[in-house]
């Protein structure tokens, strides 16, 4: 048995074609949503098993952190945001952030995690980065009423922005998905991007208006500093919950910039996630 | 080997190539130290599957024998798609299930019960129908309570068994299996093996990989034998296996 083994040029190599035909089950649209809707629901459902307070345990995070920012950002550096309570401004953008970072991250781990379901069986490998995504996003829209209550109670009254809420929920899943399947994809083979993975979120948290207004960036800064994505989608959240101005430029920029990690990151998943189990 | 059109999965020229390295890059950090070294990034291809066709018919059972690392386990990930080949064409006719090491996908964590209904999802079958097989399910794999328990705490066998009595109820066309009843005891064997014959009978087409010569001949039609990735021979199992054995014997000494 020789292990050097070398294609004689007279074989005829071919690109490789798998083809199913007669289950219109196999790797359809269908099965994938199904799965997906199966995978969100039993991470959501591990997460509150057997506590009394369920969904309230997301909460408790970001109030805990709203706390710690407040009085650091509010009492210490005496910081404002404009027009509104700083601890309002604090929530919204730590939640939609906490949503888009937790949801990455786990997106990010969820091919190794999943190791012994896509070595073993005919699981379709883009459902494990999805509903990662998907139980935060819900874990986010059920924590939105009290967010909206906390506003409201703040003395903020909600404008007419408040029906773009869907556009700006969308741009923060699309945005964890793709960059979410793209670190996936890679992590099977650097299993270290983990720990890079956490400090760069915390750098990007720093770099992005969440505990402090854009207004604050050093105007020489700010176009290089707007040239984060995430820019526009705190902002926007700021203008769909808290009645702040749009901004328009910003916003595109997380639109394109949106668009741009969802399709790298679908179709690096595509060319990396069969390989996933070779390592 | 003609390929009618009764064949309900055909393989032409399959290779399957491994990259092996010198020393693999685990980690970003370790990538980066090993691009400014000599050798630092060597690797030579290694071909795991070298030409493999062979076609399958309804109801037909394929074995497969084979040293260690002859390439059985590889062909089905690359019959099953799990693994994607290098090269070759592979065409599936009907639904196509997995029963590989010791389950067929699970999730560790989740309990015996809620890796059937993954399983289920996985095999695309609806909560409805997942729910119709349930019941069976559960009776054969014969877990006692320890069906609401998270697999991870499930013995060898006991995982096995979950993993066999979901794939004899998904109603697949063609059921892969690798090293089959490598554990679990007498008596399950006992009940798998009447089990799949019959499964046999109502047109379920199988690929078994197995060191167990007995159990090929017992089960298959027909047997293949792989070696470093060829296929030496594919025929009748009595052929075949009285062909392989003395290798089988030589190999152990």
């Amino acid at each position: 048995m020789s292990t050097s083994y070398e294609i004689h040029p007279s074989v005829k190599m071919t690109q490789p074609v798998y083809e199913v035909i007669g289950d219109a089950n196999w790797n359809s649209w269908n099965k994938i949503a199904r799965l997906i809707k199966h995978m969100t629901w039993r991470s959501l459902a591990s997460r509150y098993r057997g506590s009394a307070l369920g969904f309230l345990w997301t909460l408790v995070n970001p109030i805990m952190l709203m706390f710690v920012y407040t009085f650091v950002f509010k009492y210490l550096f005496k910081q404002t945001a404009p027009g509104v309570p700083l601890q309002v401004y604090l929530m919204t953008g730590i939640l939609a952030w906490n949503f888009f970072s937790t949801a990455a991250i786990q997106a990010s781990v969820s091919l190794v995690a999943g190791a012994s379901l896509v070595n073993k069986s005919t699981f379709p490998r883009i459902v494990l980065p999805i509903s990662a995504v998907l139980a935060n996003a819900i874990n986010y829209l059920v924590a939105l009423p009290l967010l909206l209550l906390f506003i409201v109670l703040s003395g903020v009254a909600p404008t007419a922005f408040l029906l773009l809420l869907p556009f700006a929920f969308l741009l923060l899943t699309l945005m964890a998905i793709g960059l979410g399947s793209l670190l996936a994809s890679l992590m099977p083979f650097f299993l270290d991007l983990q720990h890079l993975i956490e400090v760069l979120f915390t750098m990007w948290f720093f770099m992005t208006p969440i505990v402090y207004p854009i207004n604050q960036v050093p105007e020489s800064w700010r176009s290089l500093y707007a040239l984060n994505p995430m820019v526009g989608v705190i902002e926007f959240t700021d203008t769909v919950f808290l009645g702040q101005p749009l901004h328009e430029k910003s916003l595109a920029i997380s639109l394109v910039g949106t668009l741009g990690i969802l399709l790298i990151g679908l179709l690096v998943f595509r060319r990396l996630a069969p390989h996933c189990t070779e390592v | 080997m003609s390929p009618g059109p009764d064949a309900i999965l055909e393989v032409e020229g399959v290779w399957r190539k491994y990259r092996r390295w010198e020393r693999r890059p685990t980690s970003l950090k370790d990538a980066f130290v090993r691009i400014f070294q000599r050798n630092g990034l060597v690797y030579e291809d290694f071909w795991a599957l070298k030409d493999v066709s062979f076609s399958l018919r309804r109801g037909e059972a394929l074995g497969i024998c084979g040293g260690n690392g002859s390439g059985k386990s590889t062909l089905l990930k690359v019959l099953a798609n799990i693994l994607p080949m290098s090269h070759g064409r592979v065409t599936v006719r009907g639904k196509i299930t997995t029963l590989l090491d010791l389950g067929t996908g699970f999730l560790p964590e989740l309990t015996g019960r809620e890796n059937i209904a993954l399983n289920g999802a996985i095999m695309g079958l609806s909560g409805a129908e997942v729910a119709s097989h349930m019941e069976s399910i559960i009776e054969f794999a014969d877990l006692g309570s320890f069906i609401n328990s998270p697999i991870k705490t499930y013995s060898a066998g006991m995982y096995m068994r979950l993993g066999f009595a979901i794939a004899i109820h998904v109603n697949a066309d063609i059921l892969l299996i690798d090293e089959i009843l490598a554990v679990g005891d007498e008596e399950f064997h006992r009940k798998c093996i009447p089990e799949l014959k019959r499964m046999q009978r109502n047109g379920t087409s199988m690929v078994i990989a197995s060191h167990a010569l007995g159990m090929l001949s017992e089960l298959c039609d027909r047997v293949m034998w792989l070696n470093g990735g060829r296929v030496m021979m594919d025929g009748p199992p009595a052929e075949v296996l009285e062909r392989y054995s003395p290798h089988l014997v030589v190999a152990n000494d």
